[in-house]
């Protein structure tokens, strides 16, 4: 798998510094678990995280000596991290280890989602959605910063197309009409900054399908 | 001795002096990190003990070629603060649930030491631009999103967002090109 898109620097940096809206983290972190490049570049960032540390002055700590007796902690073992699963490992805990026996829930033809439940005042909405094959969603626009990491088939719109593991940013200011794959449709992890973002997205298409 | 070598040891036989040494030179700058997240000081106190005990439970667990000790201390407490601060979860997982994949990671001509990479980035910071510098700290070291650095300065999230790109793209050329 060749991942083609990857998250902009602006966001690998808010990701290492522990600065982005819950959500988006999420979106980050499941991106890592299968991109190689997104993980190194991380690791330069903690770097740079680490250097800053330097600048801070210190404040006064008393240290607690740790009983000798504090069991070591096991790496996680590599058994764990090769389940067969196409559900990124983060996720797992959420959804289980297979996007088919996700309970689903429908939305309007062709639409389902599942909602992913983050912390009360995490200021953003993470929900994964499954589009049938060829389905058209309505141009929409995004009133924040939407982050999308593609699981399954494909999808585009008039800026490109996307494949499993590309991470897709829309700003507030775009709209785009995204299609989903005509053979395969597709499954995709969606982060919105701000709370209830995608919940305005999904009703607006809703209205759209029903005339509501 | 490097802190490399103090891990070593702490990990080998729980050596309480060089976990004091560690403890010493990072213990009270992790605990003033925590207060510039904007954490009281019995919670940074308790937030920095809780991350240096993880540097005594985790020492076997840390490899040289994830980063410094420095870096791999950082991402303990940033982990740390973001799982007791906002309650959340901390989604991005430590380098050390890699290690498996490490060497496959870093092709040896770009496997540059932990301490040469310190200093090429500190030069890297010092050059940076004030704007540029004020939003990497004010991501980094007081953990605001890119939305709450543009309320502080008045700005638009877009000239936040640019800053921060364009830093990192020193930062990065700095220390090589990223991989296409
Ligand atoms: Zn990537």
């Amino acid at each position: 798998m060749t991942i083609k898109r990857h998250p902009n620097p602006e966001n690998l940096m808010s990701c290492a510094a522990g600065s982005m809206p819950e959500a988006l983290a999420a979106v980050m972190a499941c991106h890592m678990t299968i991109c190689p490049r997104c993980r190194k570049e991380l690791a330069f960032l903690d770097s740079v995280g680490a250097a800053l540390l330097e600048d801070i002055s210190p404040t006064p700590l008393v240290m607690k000596m740790p009983s000798p007796n504090v069991p070591a902690r096991q790496p996680k073992s590599i058994a764990e991290n090769s389940i067969k699963s196409d559900v990124p490992a983060p996720l797992r805990k959420f959804v289980g280890n297979r996007l088919a026996d996700i309970n689903w829930k429908r939305v309007t033809p062709g639409i389902w989602q599942f909602p992913i439940p983050l912390a009360k005042h995490s200021n953003s909405s993470l929900k994964l959605i499954k589009v049938g094959a060829g389905l058209k969603l309505p141009d929409h626009g995004h009133s924040g910063l939407e982050l999308t990491l593609v699981l399954q088939g494909a999808f585009s719109d008039e800026f490109g197309s996307y494949e499993v593991g590309d991470v897709v940013e829309m700003g507030e200011d775009v709209a785009h009409a995204p299609v989903a794959a005509e053979e395969t449709g597709c499954i995709c992890l969606i982060a919105s900054e701000g709370p209830m973002r995608f919940h305005g997205l999904l009703a607006r298409i809703v209205q759209k399908f029903t005339g509501f | 001795m490097p802190d490399i070598e103090k891990l070593e040891r702490i990990a080998a036989q729980k050596d309480a002096q060089a976990y004091r040494a560690l403890f010493e030179k990072f213990g009270p700058i992790v605990k003033a990190f925590m207060m510039r997240q904007g954490v009281d000081a019995a919670t940074a106190e308790e937030l920095a003990q809780e991350t240096m005990l993880s540097v005594w439970r985790k020492a076997a667990l840390y490899s040289e070629d994830k980063g410094s000790v420095a870096t791999w201390i950082f991402a303990i407490a940033r982990n740390l603060r973001i799982d007791y601060l906002r309650r959340e979860k901390t989604w991005v997982e430590l380098p050390d649930n890699y290690a498996q994949e490490a060497s496959s990671d870093t092709s040896p001509d770009e496997a540059v030491s932990g301490e040469q990479q310190r200093s090429i980035i500190r030069r890297a910071l010092d050059e940076l631009p004030e704007e540029q510098r004020q939003v990497v700290i004010l991501s980094f070291i007081e953990g605001l999103p890119h939305r709450e650095i543009a309320n502080r300065l008045n700005l638009p999230v877009g000239t936040v967002k640019s800053r921060i790109r364009l830093a990192y793209l020193k930062l990065r050329s700095a220390v090589g090109e990223p991989d296409q």
